[in-house]
């Protein structure tokens, strides 16, 4: 098995396949990406299969020496990427031949970029998944010195010229939403919360807080289930946006949903950025 | 179509999910009730479904694929209709979990009651009184949601959560119990700690208990809690169950 060595980690970066789908009633995250359509890109254009583990890296990149011949390539945020110190492009595929060293920078639009590799990353698989998420994976990030197993390609193929435009949706700031199930509590105040624009706060993978002028109404809830995607509303009057490492229940009023796509706008977005929310209609 | 005499409502919950939600199931029957009912829609369904998540008051099924409300309902009221599955019997277990009661893992009690050691000796001995029905995970791997606190023993969650809740933590949010497997931030308040390892990936079913089993709590001195924690860091698990029978 090829290895990669991690020579410097980057900012926060880790392992990500489809995530844990099926420990959900044992309270298990789902841990999939978090701009799932970025990771999606990165595997077909590595005509992968749609599961293949991708590096997912936040803010900025890692170093990483490859001691075998791959291919791989860069998607998501706009990021400086460099292989032996010469500038590449993200988009399209990349050949990798043994010793070369890929440095991806900082990201400079969007907040998150995907580093898929032919056939996908080897690692261990914990209840069903590669996905780093602490405590069912022994760490959360990778760290400097770690090393990543992939598959070593006999015969490279003439890299593609052609790199597929897709950044379009880091530009978007509009996300789709649907009603939740506690949507009714809130109904009154729509205009403070659809097609108004709201300010990005702390986020990590588990999830995207928001400052909102709702009042909260009084409600002492029992926890029920949560999906990534879904908008809870704290009695302080913030709204949590439920992403990929999110608990599986909550206690917060579910008032609104967010589909696929949104939530891959989302990821690419950072605090202090703005957003707003719409009706999705069929 | 009822869950124990309850009227079931469903709800989409985004495009794959369905929520079923009913009345806060309390007693121990109407649990029972829920367990085979989400075990008999996990047969049913297994090939359309990643998982089923239940609580108190609610059922989730996530769906591989995008589900049309309307028709999803009548395929569930279709498989609920057969009522056999009510028959299958449960097994549950009981468990004694040691908690250990000192002032020292109990701040966040004596703040609920200002100060008042006295209250908070009564609180937690009731605790140990009474017997508590695992209901559901959730929250965070290995979370188990306890039913069985009286109403009157229901603590609000706090408006600001703690930044950090210790792994072992027994805590009461609203008119839950809950023991929390890793160190998280955590908004429910807590009244003691056990030693034990409540959830460890390394087993091939990380969960200590099942839903359905009863849990009861047995205060431990610190000296007993060191002891077993000791145990516990050697990959031991000190911890005790016995079958409860005539439960269906």
């Amino acid at each position: 098995m090829a290895i990669i060595k991690v020579m410097e980690p980057g900012f926060s970066t880790a392992v990500i396949d489809l995530g844990r789908r099926s420990f959900q009633s044992s309270g298990v995250p789902i841990s999939g990406p978090m701009d799932r359509i970025s990771f999606r890109m990165a595997n077909s254009i590595l005509n992968n299969f749609e599961g293949a583990a991708v590096l997912e890296c936040t803010v900025n990149g890692p170093t990483l020496c490859f001691d075998a011949p791959t291919t791989i390539c860069v998607t998501g945020a706009e990021v400086d990427l460099f292989l032996n110190e010469d500038p590449e492009s993200t988009n399209k595929t990349i050949n990798i031949e043994a010793g070369d060293i890929l440095r991806i920078g900082n990201c400079k639009k969007g907040m998150r970029c995907y580093l898929g590799i032919k056939h996908g990353f080897h690692s261990p698989e914990y209840l069903g998944s590669k996905s780093f998420y602490y405590p069912i994976s022994p760490k959360s990030f990778l760290s400097a010195e770690d090393e990543l197993e992939y598959s070593e390609l006999e015969q490279l193929k003439p890299v593609k010229q052609s790199r597929i435009r897709s950044s379009i949706f880091l530009h978007k700031e509009s996300l789709w939403v649907v009603k939740g199930p506690e949507w009714d509590l809130v109904s009154k105040q729509e205009h403070k919360l659809i097609n108004s624009r709201l300010t990005i706060g702390p986020n990590n993978r588990m999830g995207y807080r928001i400052d909102s002028d709702i009042e909260t109404p009084n409600s002492n809830m029992f926890s029920s289930a949560v999906i990534p995607g879904t908008i809870q509303l704290t009695p302080a009057g913030q709204l949590l946006i439920a992403t990929a490492d999110c608990q599986v229940t909550g206690g917060y009023p579910r008032i609104l949903v967010l589909d696929e796509i949104g939530l891959s706008i989302l990821a690419q977005k950072r605090t202090g950025q703005g957003i707003s929310l719409n009706w999705k209609t069929d | 179509m009822t869950l124990h005499n309850h009227k079931l409502t469903y709800k989409a919950f985004g495009d794959c999910s369905l929520l079923i939600e009913f009345p806060v199931l309390k007693k121990q029957k109407e649990l029972h009730a829920l367990i085979k009912f989400q075990s008999h829609l996990k047969e049913k369904l297994q090939h359309k479904i990643f998982d089923i998540v239940i609580s108190f008051n609610s059922l989730c099924i996530h769906f591989k694929k995008p589900i049309k409300l309307g028709k999803i309902q009548i395929k569930i009221e279709q498989i609920l209709s057969d009522r056999s599955y009510l028959n299958q019997l449960i097994y549950p277990k009981h468990w004694e979990i040691p908690i250990c009661l000192d002032p020292i893992f109990a701040q966040d009690l004596i703040e609920h009651f200002e100060g008042d050691l006295s209250k908070v000796m009564k609180y937690q001995k009731r605790i140990c009184d009474l017997e508590f029905t695992l209901g559901f995970y959730g929250f965070q791997p290995g979370f188990c949601y306890l039913a069985g606190l009286p109403e009157e023993m229901a603590i609000q969650r706090k408006k600001v959560p703690n930044r950090t809740t210790a792994r072992g933590s027994l805590a009461v949010g609203a008119q839950q119990l809950g023991i929390y497997p890793q160190d998280s931030p955590g908004g429910w308040c807590v009244i003691g700690k056990s030693p034990i390892r409540f959830f460890d990936v390394n087993k091939d079913n990380p969960l200590f208990a099942s839903i359905g089993d009863r849990i009861s709590f047995k205060p431990i001195t610190m000296e007993h809690y060191a002891k077993l924690k000791g145990l516990v860091e050697l990959g031991m698990m000190p911890l005790k169950n016995t079958n409860v029978y005539g439960d269906n």
